[in-house]
This record gives structure tokens, C-alpha cells and sequence, in this order.
């Protein structure tokens, strides 16, 4: 199946799920950026006589991971996520789409698995402090919920939309391929 | 049992397309829940993995291969290969090996290499004459040299693992990176001989000259993060972040980055950062039970029922990573093994800065092997090439890169070579 002969994935699911996408890579390029402005001071603190910050180091490590599970849903939806796609190939074009299903729900019930985990972390952690900016771990924890129950969300909608429309078939943008992994 | 139930379900999970993280989470959750560990165990483990110190490197050089590329230094630094190789028979062939290894200083990603080079270096070569297979093939090789030559975002996450110093491994993949792109050069040559309508061009000083005003500043940039992390002035993520900066503003000052250029390169960073750190973490977890269940342990007592020769060792770490890193991202192969196969090592006398470079070289050649090859995957897609062409390109070129790892078995001591001269 060739983009032209895919269906047409419009609707409010589609709109909804773009603008959360937006917002969840603005929370990761303001993560990234975090990163980039704390580490590059730490470069500088050691030259130039600037006050020396214990908590920018933690902090840092703090937006990897919000940067990280910010990003992990939207990576569902855009199909992002590295994966073996030898399935795709097959001929048969109903076999492929109950297969994608099935990953898709075997995606959502893992992304479900981890917000049970996440959702057991901010409940408990609130009265664990973080070593040097001493604020509750269950605050750390709140993004990784958020990102996790995104991950499920879309995994089923990505599922519903499979089921509904057909399959997906792996296609790289030529002006802009997928630039993900090593 | 445990350890083969759960080999088989990452197995099938994998086959039937679920994400490499997804097939490593779901069945390490379900183990989690069997075992009776407590709620929020697993996602600690998670989570620590992903947020660890060392690896704050990992968005910071995705981010400069990013801006480099969005910059246009990609598009620069061919033009100033073409320029000075102008008057060399097959000179596009040398040029796309030679853009490689200056932005492989820039980047430490083969497929961010393979996509921002590989959109200018192949549509060149095909409009010079030379078949489709000869460019997609040389392109995507070369390409490899990106997470081998410093800065590489494998190497950033090996020494993480291995808790070894950064600067060290860096140091030591100098000399293997510079022998990959003589290897392809050689192949070139050799390939070129063959294309008897492919002439040499006429060397064009005013080109030269120009394309030259275009390189000086980006060619700065790895004097400032190598110089930087070698010399002692920044620890790598440090440098990271500092080269992030000087190629931002070298960008502002050619005037070459744009607002929508940086917004991409900040896009493309998060999902890449993702994609991979998702990894690290979820193989992070799955790593944590194969050593509850005593994994390590048993490989060990099976290694040393084998051999107890470095070399053999080596032979065999280096078959296994060729093996494995057809079939898995390289990344989770990385998160799992190292931990694995690092006391091993140690055990038998192995350098973890011989082993770190020789595995990532092995893991490199399988970005472009079918089925997983993202390489192969995004050379293709740059170019609008069929994959089996591109495999059957890369073939020639794969050679020189598995002689370096015989080399690299063969004599330890050269790649401790720079390592030791600058007291790392």
C-alpha cells in the first residue's frame, strides 16, 4: 500500500493528538535546553568566577528523564520507536494490520504496566528528598506519569486507528528521514 | 526456565513488530510481578538508568550533530572535499569517505551522518557517473565512522556502563576511526579503477578558496571538544554542551542557522534522545534481572570452560556483537552485554577500553545488515534506492571494516596507543 492509497487519518482524534504532541516536544525541548544552559554553566564555573551550584548537575539529570519520557508517546504516534519491521512486508494486508494491532495493545498494556509503576512512585515518594535541591522525588516522578499515561493513550488510539483504517506502512520522508538510533 | 521464558517472549514481542523497548518492559514487568516485587521497583530502576550523569552527554552531542547538519556544515564540508579532491580520479568516492570523517568530529550518530551526508553525497555521485549501488554503498559506510571516531554517543554510553573514563575511550577509537576511512579509500580505489567513465575534474583555486572560508569556523569545533576533553579543560559532557554552543553560534555568525533550523534540530534531538534513553532503560531493567538470576555467573563459568586466551575471547565477543547487532539495536545490546561480559573480561585480563572499542566497531557493522540496519534503512530512503541495492553496495566496504576488528583483536596495544600518550 503506497501513501497515496492509504486512508485518510483525519478527525478531532487526529487534531487532539497533535496538539499533545506539540506540547509534549515543547516539554522536551525545554527539557533539552536545560540541559544544555546547566551544563554549559557548570563548563563555565570552573574558569570563570561564577558562584559554584551543587543542584545544577541533578537538575540536569532530572530533565534527561523528563526529556526522555516526555518524547516516549509521541515516539508511538510517529511510529518512532525502533522496531522489526519484517511484518510489513508480508502480502497478506489483514495479516499486517491484526499484527500492528496486537503490538499496539502489547505496547498500551506495558505503557499501562509502568503507569501503575509511576502512579506507586508519586503516591510514596513524597517524603524522599532528592540529595541537593531537597525536593520530594514524587515531584520528579509527575512528568514520567504524565509521559507514561500518554504512552498508553496513544498506543490505543494508534490501535483503534490501525483497526479502523489499516495498516501503517513504514515510509521515510525523503527531505526528512526518521533520525533516530545510533 | 525463567531465563528462557523470557528469552522467548522478547523473541516473539520482537518478531511481531512490538518496540525493542515495549518487547524488554513487558515481559521484564510481568517477571517483576511473578517475583513479588514491590509497585514502583521497576520504574526506579528505570528511571535511574535514564537519568544518569554520564549520559547527559547523549542529548548534548545528538544536539550538535543536529545544529552541524541544520547549519548546512554538512553541505560545506562536501563542498570543500569536492573542491580540494577536485583534480583525483573518483574523487566523489574519497569525498564522501573524507565529509564523513569532518562531520564524524561533529556527530556521533551514524544514522544523523547517514541522512544529512548521504542527501547531498549520493544525488552528487549519481549525477557524476558512477552507479547507484558504488554511492549508496560508500555513503552508508562511511557513515559508520561517526560513532566510532570521538564524539560517540555509543562510546559515551559504553563508558557509562563500564565506568570507564569517557576520555579514555574517545582517545582510543581515534586510531581505528582513521584506519575505517583509509579502508574505504582503499575499496574506492579499487572500485574507481574499474569506472573507466568517470574522469578526474580540474582542480579550481577560487572554489578551493571559497568553499575553504566556509570550513575554518565548524572545523573548530572538535579542536574545542576534543582539545577540551583530552586536554583536560572539560569532562566530555562539559565539552558537549560547550560545542553545542560555539556551533550555534558559528551557525548565527555564517549566518547558515536559522529560527526553523534550530526548532528542527531541537525536535530531532527530544525524539532521538528518546528513542534511545528509552532503550538504555528499559534494557537497564532487563539487565537488573538477568543478573538476579545469575546470567552473569553462568556465562562466565561457560566462557572460562572455553578459553581463558584474551584473544579468543575477544574472537568470540566480537562474532557474538557482528551476530546480535543484525537482529538488535545496538543500543539495548550495549545496556545488556556490557554488564555482562565486561567482568569477564576483566577476569581474563582483557583492557574494557580495548573491549569498549571493539564492540562498538562490531555493533556498528549490524546498522547496516538487514533486518535492523537503520542505516541501510535511511540511505535508502535519502536516496530512493531499493535496501537490497544498498546492502549490496555496502558489501565491498563492510571488508576493511571487519580487518580492522581482527586488527583491533590482534594488536590491543595500538588502540592504548594515544590513550597512553596522553596520560588518560
Amino acid at each position: 500500500m503506497t501513501s497515496d492509497q492509504q486512508p485518510q487519518r483525519t478527525g478531532i482524534l487526529r487534531r487532539t493528538a497533535r496538539y499533545i504532541t506539540g506540547i509534549e516536544l515543547v516539554i522536551g525541548g525545554v527539557s533539552v535546553l536545560m540541559i544544555l544552559v546547566l551544563v554549559f554553566y557548570q563548563a563555565l564555573q570552573r574558569y570563570l568566577p561564577f558562584e559554584s551550584l551543587a543542584w545544577t548537575g541533578e537538575l540536569a539529570r532530572f530533565a534527561l528523564l523528563w526529556a526522555t519520557f516526555a518524547a516516549m508517546g509521541v515516539l508511538v504516534t510517529t511510529h518512532g520507536h525502533i522496531a522489526l519491521e519484517l511484518v510489513d512486508s508480508l502480502r497478506n494486508p489483514m495479516a499486517v494490520r491484526v499484527i500492528q494491532v496486537i503490538s499496539l495493545v502489547i505496547v498500551a498494556a506495558a505503557a499501562f504496566g509502568m503507569t501503575l509503576e509511576a502512579w506507586a512512585l508519586v503516591q510514596t515518594q513524597g517524603i524522599v528528598k532528592s540529595p541537593v535541591l531537597r525536593v520530594p522525588m514524587s515531584w520528579v516522578y509527575i512528568p514520567v506519569l504524565i509521559g507514561v499515561v500518554s504512552t498508553t493513550i496513544r498506543a490505543l488510539i494508534a490501535a483503534a486507528d490501525i483497526a479502523i483504517h489499516g495498516p501503517i506502512i513504514a515510509e521515510v520522508d525523503e527531505d526528512q528521514p526518521e533520525v533516530a538510533g545510533l | 526456565m525463567t531465563l528462557l521464558l523470557l528469552a522467548l517472549a522478547i523473541a516473539i514481542l520482537l518478531a511481531i513488530r512490538v518496540p525493542v523497548p515495549f518487547a524488554f518492559l513487558g515481559p521484564s514487568l510481568v517477571y517483576m510481578a511473578i517475583e513479588g516485587q514491590s509497585l514502583g521497583m521497576a520504574l526506579r530502576t528505570v528511571t535511574n538508568a535514564a537519568s544518569s550523569f554520564p549520559l547527559l552527554a547523549v542529548p548534548l552531542f545528538i544536539f550538535l550533530g543536529a545544529l552541524a547538519n541544520h547549519a548546512g556544515i554538512a553541505d560545506r564540508l562536501f563542498r570543500f572535499a569536492q573542491a580540494l579532491l577536485a583534480n583525483v580520479r573518483g574523487n566523489l568516492g574519497y569525498v564522501a569517505v573524507g565529509t564523513s570523517v569532518g562531520f564524524a568530529w561533529m556527530s556521533g550518530s551514524a544514522v544523523a551522518d547517514a541522512a544529512a551526508l548521504g542527501k547531498v553525497q549520493i544525488p552528487a555521485m549519481i549525477r557524476a557517473g558512477y552507479g547507484r549501488r558504488f554511492a549508496t554503498g560508500v555513503s552508508a559506510t562511511s557513515a559508520l565512522i561517526a560513532p566510532v571516531m570521538p564524539p560517540s554517543i555509543p562510546a559515551v554510553i559504553y563508558a557509562g556502563l563500564a565506568a570507564v573514563s569517557t576520555g579514555a575511550l574517545f582517545a582510543a577509537s581515534v586510531i581505528p576511526a582513521l584506519l575505517m576511512a583509509i579502508g574505504l579509500c582503499i575499496v574506492v580505489w579499487m572500485l574507481v579503477r574499474r569506472m573507466d567513465h568517470v574522469k578526474k575534474g580540474v582542480f579550481n583555486r577560487a572554489e578551493f578558496l571559497d568553499s575553504t572560508k566556509g570550513v575554518i569556523l565548524p572545523l573548530v569545533a572538535p579542536f574545542i571538544i576534543l582539545g577540551g576533553i583530552l586536554g583536560g579543560f572539560f569532562t566530555p559532557t562539559e565539552a558537549a554542551a560547550v560545542g553545542v554552543v560555539y556551533i550555534g553560534l558559528v551557525g548565527l555568525l555564517q549566518r547558515s542557522l536559522t529560527l526553523k533550523g534550530f526548532i528542527r534540530a531541537l525536535t530531532e534531538t527530544v525524539t532521538t534522545t528518546a528513542s534511545i534513553m528509552i532503550i538504555v532503560a528499559s534494557a537497564s531493567l532487563l539487565g537488573y534481572i538477568l543478573a538476579r538470576e545469575r546470567l552473569p555467573q553462568m556465562l562466565t563459568e561457560l566462557v572460562f570452560a572455553i578459553t581463558d586466551s584474551p584473544v579468543v575471547f575477544l574472537i568470540l565477543v566480537a562474532v557474538l556483537m557482528l551476530i546480535l547487532g543484525t537482529v538488535i539495536d545496538a543500543t539495548a545490546i550495549l545496556v545488556l552485554t556490557v554488564p555482562i561480559i565486561l567482568p569477564i573480561g576483566n577476569q581474563i585480563g582483557v583492557d574494557p577500553i580495548v573491549l569498549g572499542v571493539l564492540m562498538i566497531l562490531s555493533l556498528m557493522i549490524g546498522l547496516l545488515t538487514p533486518p535492523v540496519g537503520t542505516v541501510l534503512f535511511v540511505t535508502a530512503a535519502v536516496s530512493k534506492t531499493r535496501i537490497g541495492e544498498v546492502f549490496r553496495g555496502s558489501l565491498p566496504f563492510i571488508v576493511p571494516l571487519l580487518v580492522i576488528c581482527v586488527l583491533i583483536i590482534a594488536f590491543p596495544d595500538a588502540v592504548m596507543w594515544l590513550p597512553g600518550v596522553l596520560g588518560l
